[in-house]
């Protein structure tokens, strides 16, 4: 793998320096000094603070410039800053929030922070290490953000989908534009554009002290990742079995960020990723040379070609029967003056017997749940007056 | 959730819905709008029945997650269930936001079809407890895979009569039920088959 990093390999537009002398004038007297410790002083970052009811600046943004946002509604709009060096993290997002938002701002549940980390400067063996350690911890980034973004489409995490299977493919930068997309968590994407790669998991919130810790914590993958080599990081992240082997792995990542992460059930939280990065950048030529041996005469081929034909017979026997049945007499019912008997209109035994034939894995419960439905679907029909809706369609309205 | 949203993010899709006194949640599909007037209706296609039509009610439809099991089974066949992150606007489960595979589709097996309409199994889906207990279900002739987690699964061999022991859609191992044995052959998954096997309780089979 290439040593170069990425500003060598590919050409970049200049960072786009933001007016911050015209910014420090304009806050003294109106914003303390910055305290915040962030973990890299030579890091750069770029913030994308999406808001609903959004309005015009208050105030001159400097570092800050509006762009629409077609996800959101009510006059939602997202604020871009300009790269920011670490030293200007603090006094941008108290500008933005103290002084450039109006008070009426909406962080709905539409509305999400961006940041996008500087790697200009890394080669792709340190990306190759952000990309590990990132999907180590990954749970434990969304557990800090902690309003369930795991779940929104537009942060999907890597747990959950298959980008990292065709990591062993990746030797050149090829891998990021081919493989990846736009809307995971931890999004590469950026990488061929802006040189960035993008966290996508905030939520929108007014807690700039939240933000601040959030950045941290990218900042603290990013040194660990600068520092490690891919090969002894999938060493490390290889040799994590014990409790104490994950705390104390997190605890070597994060430092003194460790105590902004939920630490209960590291291992728990870990392990799933852990053993996807395993899977994914060893050599398992076990599955390969079983797969090379696939004949006519494996017993799960022939089992597979069994099962087929036992299928074909089954549905053959099954086709149109039970549940098509049980809605003929549903259109049937319609007819039904009076609430119907049971023993003499709704044979639940008969039913049951063959709703459990139909769905061999159902348990006992199942079958009762969905015939107690039926049941009172049937009855229900049995008690209405005749309808005009064609009669093999049933209409459920809740209300 | 009004009307038009709930058309622009579950038409063409595939949620769960709770019907009246139905404990358990139904997978249908949305195909088409009936009546866009005062009553609002749409087509469901469920898998089993004949198409439903329902009435747009919020108390209705309660289920909008996506199947939290990523390894499930039907007709006893094994799938992974996927979440692909496209650009797309839909909630519900359809191919522009997930996908559903065969682990053993990518080997040259005999073609095993499938769609969304086999997801009602995934939410559906119970692992076995043990492997003892995975075993004996793997003697239904339909039965090709019985899933242990969400990763570990067991079939029958590929090139002898051997168990195998699967990690999603590679094989890892042998299982050997009469020395309660797992013969891990990609060893950097020894550990978590030895976690496993502590955490579901089977501590008396041996990792080698």
């Amino acid at each position: 793998m290439s040593s170069k990093t990425l500003e060598q390999l590919q050409s970049y537009k200049a960072l786009a320096l933001a007016p911050f002398e015209s910014l420090d004038v304009a806050v003294k007297g109106i914003l303390s000094d910055p305290t915040y410790q962030f973990p890299n002083p030579d890091g750069w970052v770029g913030i994308e603070v999406e808001v609903e009811n959004a309005g015009r600046a208050i105030v001159e943004p400097y570092v800050w410039y509006q762009k629409q946002d077609g996800s959101l509604r009510n006059h939602g709009t997202e604020w871009v800053s300009y790269p920011l060096p670490t030293n200007q993290i603090e006094k941008s997002l108290m500008w933005l929030y103290r002084c450039v938002l109006h008070s009426k701002v909406d962080f709905s549940v539409r509305t999400s922070i961006h940041i996008h980390l500087n790697v200009r400067n890394m080669t792709l063996d340190q990306i190759l290490s952000l990309i590990i350690v990132y999907m180590a911890v990954e749970k434990l980034m969304f557990k800090f953000e902690g309003t369930g973004r795991y779940k929104s489409i537009f942060c999907v995490p890597l747990e959950e989908c298959s980008l990292l299977d065709t990591l062993n493919t990746y030797v050149e930068q090829r891998f990021l534009v081919e493989y990846w997309m736009k809307y995971t968590a931890f999004n590469l994407c950026p990488i061929t554009s802006f040189g960035t790669i993008e966290f996508r998991h905030m939520h929108g919130t007014k807690d700039v002290k939240k933000i601040m810790d959030w950045i941290a914590l990218i900042q603290r993958l990013e040194m660990y990742a600068r520092t490690t080599p891919s090969k002894e990081m999938l060493e490390r992240v290889t040799a994590l079995n014990t409790n104490s082997m994950y705390n104390y792995f997190v605890r070597d990542i994060f430092r003194e960020h460790f105590h902004l992460l939920n630490s209960d059930n590291l291992k728990d939280d870990m392990e799933y990723n852990v053993m996807q990065i395993k899977y994914s950048l060893s050599n398992n030529s076990f599955s390969k040379e079983l797969w090379i041996n696939l004949t006519d005469k494996s017993p799960i081929y022939k089992k597979i070609k069994a099962r087929q034909g036992i299928l074909k017979k089954n549905i053959a026997k099954l086709n149109d029967t039970l549940i098509q049945n049980i809605f003929v007499d549903l259109s049937q019912a319609g007819t039904t003056p009076a609430t119907p008997s049971l023993s003499d209109d709704f044979d639940f035994a008969s039913r049951w017997q063959t709703i459990s034939h139909q769905h061999p894995n159902w348990n006992e419960d199942q079958v009762n749940q969905f015939l107690d439905v039926i049941y009172h679907e049937w009855l229900e029909h049995s008690q209405n007056e005749p309808q005009d809706e064609p009669q093999n369609i049933i209409l459920w309205d809740s209300r | 959730m009004t009307w038009e949203d709930f058309q622009q993010h579950y038409k063409d899709t595939y949620f769960r819905i709770a019907l009246p006194n139905l404990k358990m949640k139904m997978v249908v599909y949305f195909s088409e709008v009936v009546n866009e007037g005062r009553s609002r209706s749409f087509v469901a296609k469920t898998e089993k029945m004949k198409d439903l039509i329902l009435k747009f009610d919020t108390a209705l439809i309660t289920d909008f997650v996506m199947p939290s099991v990523r390894m499930f089974e039907h007709e006893g066949l094994i799938y992974i269930f996927d979440r692909l992150p496209n650009r797309q606007w839909s909630r519900g489960c359809c191919s522009k936001n997930s996908r559903i595979y065969s682990p053993l589709g990518k080997a040259g097996i005999p073609h095993i079809s499938h769609d969304f309409s086999i997801l009602q199994s995934a939410w559906d889906h119970a692992h076995t407890p043990t492997i003892i207990n995975a075993v004996a279900k793997l003697a239904d002739p339909i039965q090709i895979g019985v899933t242990l987690t969400n990763h570990f699964w067991i079939s029958e061999g590929i090139k002898d009569v051997n168990i195998l022991l699967w990690y999603n859609s590679g094989a890892i191992g042998y299982v050997n039920t009469k020395k309660r044995e797992i013969e891990i052959r990609f060893a950097v998954l020894a550990q978590e088959v030895q976690d496993y096997l502590f955490r579901s309780k089977q501590e008396d089979w041996h990792v080698i």
